[in-house]
């Protein structure tokens, strides 16, 4: 039984992009977010290749999930399965970038690495399943959450290079005074709770 | 290396949340309480206790190319494992933690330890590392998760503090809270250690 | 390519004892995990029709199709089946929302209980308490619930809300006769 009406469809984007947001409130992908994000260029790179991964991962785990654990009865070995499933996926993404495009590979190269241990991915992928999303929705579902990380990181990464330039005391420099703006900018999004 | 100095480095020095920026999802996501920020710090515990004795002891069988995949299979596996036991006898905080305990796996501290650590030291410093690197990821994430509960529900691991009286910061137990909450404990933590090194 | 298939075979005999490992602590803790979640059932359906003897599942497709429904139980008093328990997951601001009613044959909600959520403590998770649960009892179930608001906490008390109406509805639809 696929439902497939627009609305329900929209409720998951939204949801994900902005009142569940990924990072700013369910505190996914908080390393990254905080790591490479002090400029939009860099930012971006990141958000693009976490889109990339994220769509990519939940397709293969919804398959590796229905017909694979859930026949045989082994939905005990859905985090192993899940996080080899996100490291092998990674590994073939740079290889295959590297031959067939070095341009994007200079770009979005060395963010590759990184996304194994990026919680969002995973996180993503069991929220899916915990939601028990259908393949469409599950694809609706990881585009929401993607573009809801990469706006959070994009956005930040903004404040953060005005912040550069900013007169900061001195037990804040570093990641207090990022805390503090994210927290923020949390704030700010808590504003859309209740939108779906 | 001296085992009190990988206690100290563990647990002060190079404390995983204050000073190395370490796991930040579950330090932010589960420290509404005191109680469910020791609940996550000691699970974690156990996964690091667990992945740096056994890939301290197979370090030799494990060919260098393949090294990180069979780091994470052997955390997935205790992570798995835990929860399971958590599940098990613990179901109240198990559902508090929620999608929190499969997400130990992706918790750098854990991919950390076994590589910068337990793949290069023996078997005992291994241990002593794990134990000390978890209980200083504990104690962070119980000062968060305390001071977090204080402002936010005046109590602290559930034991009511400051009475009906007090007004509840309800925003503190909330997701920016937990930023906030963060960003000025790392900042006061670095004005004490600035302090001591002027 | 021998050495890949060396270091692939190599993972997955690893990958295999983990399958081993696990598979084993799975059938120990399996069980009590099972048993536990009846017995907050049974022990929900004893709070919710004190002269209950015994309770049967309600294994029907049509009973079960109802949006939001997991799980009915028939409670019997003796032969007569004196009303039914049935247990609905509400999305909460946070993640599903476990939610046990209990309706008597004459359509009154004899209570409820939260047997599982994760909302955020202190705002979200005052939904467990008891002068919020309370509400609910007494009410029939062929009419709106009426239940006051929670500040602060409307997204959790509308998915309880919800969850209760799902089990309403599935008792007028097919239970009740």
């Amino acid at each position: 039984m696929l439902d497939l009406s627009v609305s329900s469809l929209f409720a998951i984007l939204v949801s994900a992009i902005l009142v569940n947001n990924f990072v700013l409130s369910r505190f996914l992908g908080i390393c990254p977010f905080l790591g490479v994000s002090k400029q939009v260029e860099t930012a971006f790179g990141m958000g693009m290749a976490v889109t990339f991964v994220m769509s990519l991962a939940s397709i293969i785990t919804f398959v590796v999930q229905n017909y694979i654990l859930n026949p045989l009865g082994l939905q005990y070995m859905q985090t192993i399965m899940f996080i080899l499933v996100i490291a092998s996926l990674v590994q073939l993404v740079e290889m295959v970038i590297q031959k067939t495009s070095p341009a994007l590979y200079q770009s979005l190269g060395v963010f590759l690495p990184l996304i194994t241990t990026n919680c969002a991915v995973l996180g993503l992928t069991i929220l899916n399943i915990q939601e028990n999303y259908n393949i469409v929705e599950t694809i609706v579902h990881a585009i929401g959450a993607a573009v809801g990380f990469s706006l959070a990181i994009v956005l930040f990464a903004a404040i953060r290079e005005k912040l550069e330039i900013a007169n900061v005391p001195e037990p804040f420099k570093g990641f207090p005074i990022a805390l503090l703006t994210a927290g923020l900018m949390s704030l700010a999004f808590l504003g859309f709770s209740g939108l779906v | 290396m001296n085992m009190g100095n990988i206690v100290k480095n563990g647990i002060v020095r190079e404390n995983p949340v204050f000073i190395q920026f370490l796991g930040m999802c579950p330090v932010l996501a589960v420290t509404g309480t005191a109680t469910n920020g020791l609940g996550m710090g000691l699970a974690t515990t156990a996964v690091l206790l667990g992945s740096n004795t056994v890939i301290a002891l197979m370090k030799n069988f494990i060919p260098t190319k393949i090294r990180i995949p069979s780091f994470i299979v052997v955390i997935a596996t205790f992570v798995t494992m835990i929860g399971m036991i958590m599940n098990a006898y613990l179901p109240d905080l198990y559902n508090a933690l929620g999608i929190f305990i499969p997400l130990i796996v992706v918790n750098c501290l854990i991919l950390g330890r076994a590589e910068s650590f337990a793949s290069k030291n023996p078997t005992s410093s291994s241990i002593v590392d794990g134990i000390s690197m978890g209980l200083g990821f504990t104690l962070a994430l119980v000062v968060l998760g305390g001071v977090r509960e204080l402002f936010g529900s005046g109590s602290i691991f559930g034991v009511d503090l400051l009475g009906e009286a007090y007004p509840a910061m309800g925003i503190m137990i909330q997701p920016p809270g937990a930023f906030l909450a963060l960003g000025l404990l790392t900042a006061l933590f670095n004005v004490v250690i600035l302090k001591r090194i002027k | 390519m021998r050495e890949i298939i060396k270091l692939g075979l190599i993972l997955l005999v690893i990958t295999s004892v983990a399958g081993l490992i696990l598979g084993g602590v799975n059938s120990m803790t399996a069980e009590i995990i099972e048993e536990r979640a009846i017995e907050e059932s049974l022990e929900a359906i004893e709070t919710f029709f004190p002269d209950s003897d015994d309770a049967n599942v309600v294994d029907d497709g049509d009973v079960l199709a109802y949006e939001l429904v997991e799980e009915v139980y028939e409670v019997l008093e003796g032969e007569n089946v004196i009303g039914y328990t049935i247990k609905t997951v509400a999305n909460g601001y946070d993640g599903p929302i476990e939610i046990l009613t209990g309706i008597n044959m004459d359509g009154e909600i004899t209570g409820i209980e939260i047997l599982s959520q994760t909302e955020t403590p202190g705002l979200g998770d005052r939904i467990t308490e008891e002068d919020f649960k309370e509400q609910f009892a007494g009410q029939s179930s062929d009419s709106e619930l009426e239940v006051d608001a929670l500040s602060g906490a409307t997204v959790s008390r509308n998915a309880v809300v919800n969850g209760v109406s799902a089990a309403t509805d599935v008792f007028e639809g097919e239970l009740r006769n």
